[in-house]
This record gives structure tokens, C-alpha cells and sequence, in this order.
């Protein structure tokens, strides 16, 4: 019997094969979650929705990512930039041209999937390391543009982006803003869970896997390859978007590299070719990259023999310490080990 | 399957529905009570974000010590109208979205925020709008055009890099031998290009002054012979960064190894001359730098002040730095801000208005280890002095005098 399902769990329909959510206690524990979620900024301060909403950003980016490293085998390291393509295009947008939230989220979106295509490209004929200096490039080039084209980004500086807005309810806080971001965020999730459930997303793990192979088989290797670069710009553009509206001041030094290293770090520690695991990566390296900056400063009011001096900036290398042995103790990702805890759950009370 | 979809559909939108009504509604009209006699607060904190892992940790460095002792100072001699400053921190390992949730978990924390400094220019200008929409005064030391105008909440106790570098044409002209042929090697970062403005450009070209080149490198670049070797080629005499010392010293290793250190003089912002920056890595190189500053230096031991820092920074077994040198004057005028602003308005209505009130009546104010001057249009300092490294030693070579005023011509 697979373990995919719980004891007892059968198809008697198409639709019922087809179901992500298939349990009663699946529908109650989604239910709960999501009212847990909505209900969030009825109990939480601006710091928690603001950690929530950055997550929330980061999280869209990188299921995109997951989809065309994870899912098709393409390695990228422009993911910030691409971001940022999304979002000085709602900057631009929405600054010069008065344009709303609505119309400049589907505009980013399409922009930054169109610079991802460009930039995929090379991928007909070069891929691993190589395609991975490809889109290194990409994240020079965006910036080094985004930079000298003054007028219309604002250079060096910032370029300011109104506030989204809604006949005259104006989406300018953390809390408001959190009631964009999630929705969307959940959709998007939605989104990237369906796309590799389709005959697309069955090319893209085929190419993943073997792409001389999916050739063989009638794939078409390159035109796939560009829809997953197009797919997976398309959601660091609508991260971009949410990005600069949450922001609402955007300037070049916020997509920057390591960005866009952490974003395939998180790919990775949440485990390549699972949504869940680019959901668990997000939320465990924004998550503890924030609760080391929160403990460190404390640690000389704990331990009085050092000196504070001497101990806050050690904030990385905890952080370092904790990612490494993560990586050495589960190299297949959270997502592995979220599969390890259903199984004996579901095979419980037995071992096998 | 399909009433499933719906009734999740339904159960979402409702949820969302009723905590958006719940979310935005107006706060609950509270009954009228006699209002209580107003109570001093137990502490003032002072919320800091600064990165001591990252980019800028060499330039921070001592920050976290002076700031402690700094306090332990005001502290014994009463604090705030008797109310004593504390300290909070947090490391942002020069990350802007580190900063902005450090910022956010500091307005979430009790008191919330009142008085802040903010040093990282990117970190400046994310936030410049949200000071003002959450009534935080904040003091920077990196005073970038675009995050300094308009003039708002923010302010800035050392010169805009605009006019430091107007200062340095000001005084190339007046001291060195003509043509001036200038190039800017500066950081490819907000801070770095904070003189690349036409202001600036118009200002060099007012003072006969002539840009050949405008040439950018990274915060954390170790080699910059490629953008010297052009800079040559375009036969520049002067080169001006706005960078740290520790990145100055890098420019003066590279025109060693090219010979270049005979053939064009090297300047820059306030933040290359630093001791313990500048001095320590470049050593010889250094000999002779000339550049601008707002700060006094160690062993200018005849004025009180640096005299009460060396003595403080020797008690607390600390290493020299720069941010010894600028805290405690810092947090003593952050004190008589307060102290103004309380016997104005008092504790009850202590708020950023008043503070900025206070602010903009500093005039040529007494820093210890600078001066200040605001007013309400110009929310940054403008004195500054030249000063030369001499047998390893910063020295001033002139008096503190107004920088030009090279603001975006709209805020004039």
C-alpha cells in the first residue's frame, strides 16, 4: 500500500485522484490554518505581520525558483534581480504612470517573465555550473541598468511607489498589507502546486531527469525550458510587485546577490522538487535568520563573562553553524523529513 | 468535492472578510476618565540598528562599547530631567531587510520608539517614509541627498556628502596647482553615489573644475587597478571617493602597485579619514591624504571633551575608534534635545514635534568632537575642516568652516 495516503483512503472518482486535500482531517486542518492565518492581525503587532508579510514575498519568489531548479533542473542565481525587474516595474509604473496595484501586478509579472525568457536563452545549449554563471549575469546586468537608467528608476536612490489602494481603502500598513499578500501568496502556492500536476509540469521533471531522453520521448526540451524560466520570473515578479508596495520605496541595494543565493539555499534545505519543501525552506532560514539576530544581542546579559563587543556580530556564524549541520543531518531537504513524520503517522502503530 | 470548494471558498472569504472590517475599523471610544498626573517613564531607550557582521562592521567598530559607556556617563549625572537612557540593539549584518525588521520589532517593543539613528544610507532611505508616518525623529551619519529632502523627520549630525565633497573643490581650488582634473571613484552602493549628482557636477564646473571620470566599485572589492588604469587614461590629477577607510586603503594599494601614487593625488568623504580605518590599513600609503572631516581626533587632547573620551575609552580598556570619539557628544545633545523638549511641552506630550523643535534651534551647537548648526530646512550639519595624515597621525589642517550648500536645488 503507498503511503501517499492514509490507511484506508481510496479513489472511487477522477476528481478524488485529483484532490490535494483529500481527508476529513486534511479539510479541518486546513480550515483551522487558514483562520488561524486571516485572523492573525487581530492578535499580532506590526513586527510579526512585517515578519509574516517578508516571508510571504520571499516564499512566492522561491517556489518560483523551486519550479525551474527543482522541478526542471535549470539552476538560476538571478532570482533577486528578476524580483527587482518586478518591482521597478510596478515602481515605474505606478510612479510615472499613476497605474493601480491591480493593473501593475500583472504588468510586473509579465515584465519580469519576459527578462527571465531573455535570460534563459542560453540555456539551449549550456547547462549546470554554466547556465548558473548565465543567469549570474543576469543579476549584474538588471542592476547594473536599473542603476544608470536614472530617470526612470531613480538610480542610486530610491524611486517611491504609492500605496496600493482600493476605491478610497489605502493598503499602508503592515496589517492592511498582509491582507494582499497572503491571499495572494496562497494562490500563488495554489498556482505552482497545479502547474506541476499538468502535462507541463510532467516535461519539466522529465527534462530534470533526463533531458535527452524527454527529447527522445517528444518533449521539446528548449521551448519547455523557456516556460519554466517564464514561470518561474512570473512569480519573482509578482514577489517584486508585493515587494515595493510593501516597501514603498525601492532602490538597487535590495535584490541583491546573496539574495538570490539564500533564495536557492532555500530551495535547497527545504528539499528541490517539493512546494512543501520551498515552504518549509522560507520559513526556516527567514525564520531562524531572524531569531539569531533577536537572541544574539541578549547573549552577554546571559552569559556576563563576555563581552558584548566580542559576541553580536557572531550572528552569521551561528546561523551558519545551524544551516551546515542541518545540511549534514537531512541533505534531502525538510521536505524529506515532512514525508518521514506522515508516513510513521499514518503507518502507526506499526513500523512498516 | 464541489460543495467542499465552496464551503472552503466561503469559510476563506468570510474569515478574511471580517478580520479586514475587524482589522480596519476605528478604535473603540474609551470612557471618559480624569486623566492621571503624568508619570516620568523608567528608562529612555535608545533603539539602534547597526551592522557589526557585515559590510560596515570594520567602520562600526566600538560602537556597541561607546554607546554603554556613553550612558553610564549621562546616567551618573541624571540622565533626562532624572530619567535614565538604555540600549537596545540589533545586529543587521548590513542586510536592508534585517534593518527594516529590526525597525519593525523595535515600534512593536515598550516604549516604542521615540529618538532613533539609523546608519546605513540604503537602510535610510527604505525608511525615510515610515519615520514620518510613525513620528520617529532619527539622526543618521550618512547623510545622502535623497534620503535627507525634503527635510522631514530625518537629520544628520555630519555634512551631506554633497557638501563635503563641494567643501573638498572648494579647497583643491584654493590650495592646489591648476588644472584640476578630477575623477570620482566611488562605491556602487547608495552611499558611494550620494556625489554623483548634478549638483555636484555643476558645482565642479562652477569652480573650473573638470570631471574626467566617474568610475564605481564594490563594497567589498579588494583590487581596483581596472577603474584606476582608466581614470588614468583620462588623465585625472585628483581622485575623489566617497567610501570608508578601509576601501580608501584598497584604492591606495592598487595605485601602488600601477605607480600611480606620484602621478595623482588621492581625497574622499569624511569617512575615509579615519584612524583606525585609513591609518591602520594603508599605513605608509596614507602619508600626506588630505581629505574633509567633522572630526576631531585623539590626540587633540587640549579640547575637554576628547580629552574626557580618551580617558573613558582607557578606563573601559577599549580600542580607539571613531565611534568613541562621537557617541557620548552625540547622546548629550540627544539629552538637552529632551531636556528642551520636556520643559516645553513636559513628559505627557513628549513627542517628535517637540524634538524637532529642539533640533532645529542647534546652532554652531558644541559636539565635542564637531559643531552642529540645523534649521528647518537643512537637517544636516554643515561644518567641517580639512585634515592630513602626518607620520601616521591625523592632523587638522585648517579650522571648521560651513560646507557649500549643494542640496537639491529645490530645497535650497
Amino acid at each position: 500500500m503507498s503511503i501517499d495516503r492514509p490507511c484506508g483512503t481510496y479513489d472511487s472518482s477522477y476528481d478524488q485522484d485529483m484532490a490535494i486535500v483529500r481527508t476529513r482531517l486534511q479539510w479541518i486542518l486546513l480550515v483551522v490554518g487558514l483562520l488561524f492565518l486571516f485572523s492573525l492581525p487581530l492578535y499580532s503587532g506590526n513586527y510579526i505581520l512585517y515578519m509574516v508579510n517578508n516571508i510571504c514575498i520571499t516564499l512566492i519568489a522561491v517556489v518560483g525558483l523551486n519550479i525551474l531548479m527543482g522541478y526542471c533542473g535549470l539552476v538560476s542565481l538571478g532570482q533577486a534581480a528578476f524580483m527587482g525587474v518586478g518591482a521597478y516595474t510596478t515602481g515605474i509604473l505606478a510612479h510615472h504612470l499613476g497605474f493601480t496595484f491591480w493593473l501593475a501586478l500583472p504588468s510586473s509579472a509579465l515584465m519580469a517573465g519576459i527578462v527571465g525568457v531573455l535570460f534563459g536563452l542560453p540555456s539551449l545549449r549550456i547547462k549546470g555550473f554554466y547556465l548558473s554563471m548565465a543567469t549570474l549575469a543576469a543579476q549584474f546586468i538588471i542592476m547594473t541598468l536599473i542603476l544608470n537608467a536614472e530617470s526612470l528608476t531613480g538610480g542610486a536612490s530610491s524611486l517611491s511607489v504609492p500605496a496600493p489602494r482600493i476605491g478610497d481603502f489605502v493598503f499602508n500598513s503592515q496589517s492592511k498589507m498582509f491582507y494582499l499578500i497572503v491571499p495572494l501568496t496562497i494562490l500563488m502556492i495554489f498556482f505552482a502546486k497545479n502547474i506541476v500536476r499538468t502535462g507541463t509540469g510532467r516535461a519539466f521533471i522529465a527534462i530534470r531527469d533526463n533531458d535527452l531522453a524527454a527529447e527522445v520521448t517528444g518533449i521539446n526540451v528548449f521551448s519547455y525550458k523557456l516556460v519554466a524560466f517564464f514561470i518561474s520570473n512570473v512569480f519573482a515578479g509578482v514577489a517584486g510587485c508585493l515587494w515595493a508596495y510593501t516597501m514603498r520605496s525601492i532602490n538597487p541595494e535590495q535584490f541583491t546577490l546573496i539574495d538570490s543565493v539564500w533564495m536557492m539555499g532555500m530551495v535547497f534545505i527545504g528539499g528541490q522538487g517539493s512546494i512543501a519543501g520551498a515552504v518549509f525552506g522560507t520559513i526556516f532560514i527567514r525564520g531562524l535568520d531572524e531569531l539569531v539576530r533577536t537572541v544574539t544581542p541578549s547573549l552577554p546579559a546571559l552569559i556576563p563573562q563576555l563581552k558584548a563587543e566580542n559576541v553580536i556580530g557572531f550572528g552569521p556564524v551561528i546561523f551558519a553553524v545551524v544551516v551546515i549541520v542541518f545540511l549534514i543531518y537531512e541533505p534531502r531537504g525538510l521536505a524529506h523529513r515532512w514525508e518521514v513524520f506522515k508516513a510513521s503517522y499514518r503507518l502507526n502503530p506499526f513500523t512498516y | 468535492m464541489k460543495v467542499k470548494i465552496t464551503c472552503l471558498s466561503l469559510i476563506v472569504i468570510i474569515s478574511i472578510a471580517a478580520s479586514l472590517i475587524a482589522g480596519c475599523a476605528p478604535a473603540a471610544q474609551q470612557p471618559s476618565t480624569p486623566v492621571p498626573a503624568v508619570k516620568k517613564p523608567s528608562a529612555i531607550v535608545f533603539y539602534q540598528m547597526l551592522d557589526v557582521s557585515g559590510p560596515y562592521a570594520a567602520d562600526v567598530q566600538g560602537a556597541i562599547g561607546s554607546v554603554n559607556d556613553a550612558f553610564e556617563y549621562i546616567n551618573s549625572k541624571g540622565g533626562v530631567d532624572g530619567v535614565p537612557w538604555k540600549f537596545v540593539f540589533r545586529d543587521t549584518g548590513g542586510d536592508l531587510k534585517a534593518a527594516v525588521a529590526a525597525y519593525e520589532a523595535f515600534k512593536a517593543m515598550d516604549p516604542p520608539p521615540l529618538f532613533m539613528q539609523i546608519t546605513e544610507s540604503a537602510t535610510n532611505e527604505a525608511l525615510k517614509d515610515k519615520l514620518v508616518e510613525d513620528g520617529i525623529v532619527a539622526f543618521t551619519s550618512g547623510a545622502v541627498p535623497s534620503f535627507m529632502y525634503p527635510p522631514r523627520n530625518q537629520y544628520s549630525f555630519v555634512p551631506s556628502y554633497a557638501d563635503v565633497c563641494g567643501y573638498f573643490m572648494d579647497w583643491v581650488v584654493k590650495t592646489q596647482p591648476k588644472p584640476i582634473k578630477l575623477a570620482f571613484l566611488t562605491w556602487d552602493s547608495v552611499f558611494g553615489r550620494a556625489i554623483l549628482t548634478d549638483e555636484v557636477r555643476n558645482y565642479a564646473k562652477q569652480k573650473g573644475i573638470e570631471i574626467v571620470a566617474e568610475e564605481v566599485f564594490g563594497m567589498t572589492q579588494m583590487d581596483v587597478t581596472t577603474q584606476l588604469t582608466r581614470i588614468n587614461d583620462k588623465g585625472a590629477n585628483w581622485v575623489y571617493s566617497n567610501i570608508l577607510g578601509q576601501s580608501e586603503a584598497v584604492v591606495l594599494k592598487s595605485a601602488q602597485q600601477l605607480g600611480l601614487l606620484d602621478k595623482m593625488k588621492f581625497s574622499g568623504c569624511q569617512w575615509t579619514m579615519l584612524a583606525h580605518t585609513l591609518t591602520k590599513l594603508a599605513g605608509p600609503l596614507a602619508e600626506g591624504y588630505t581629505a574633509p572631516s567633522q572630526l576631531r581626533n585623539w590626540e587633540e587632547t587640549d579640547v575637554p571633551y576628547i580629552k574626557l573620551i580618551n580617558e573613558r575609552c582607557k578606563a573601559a580598556k577599549a580600542e580607539q575608534s571613531s565611534n568613541w570619539i562621537q557617541t557620548l557628544g552625540f547622546f548629550l545633545m540627544a539629552t538637552d534635545l529632551y531636556n528642551g523638549a520636556i520643559k516645553e511641552v513636559g513628559w505627557d506630550k513628549l513627542n517628535a514635534a517637540a524634538l524637532k523643535r529642539q533640533a532645529e534651534k542647534l546652532n554652531k551647537y558644541d559636539l565635542g568632537f564637531s559643531y552642529l548648526t540645523l534649521t528647518a530646512k537643512k537637517h544636516e550639519s554643515t561644518w567641517v575642516r580639512m585634515e592630513q595624515v602626518k607620520n601616521g597621525i591625523i592632523v587638522p589642517i585648517g579650522d571648521y568652516e560651513m560646507a557649500p550648500n549643494l542640496a537639491p536645488v529645490a530645497y535650497r
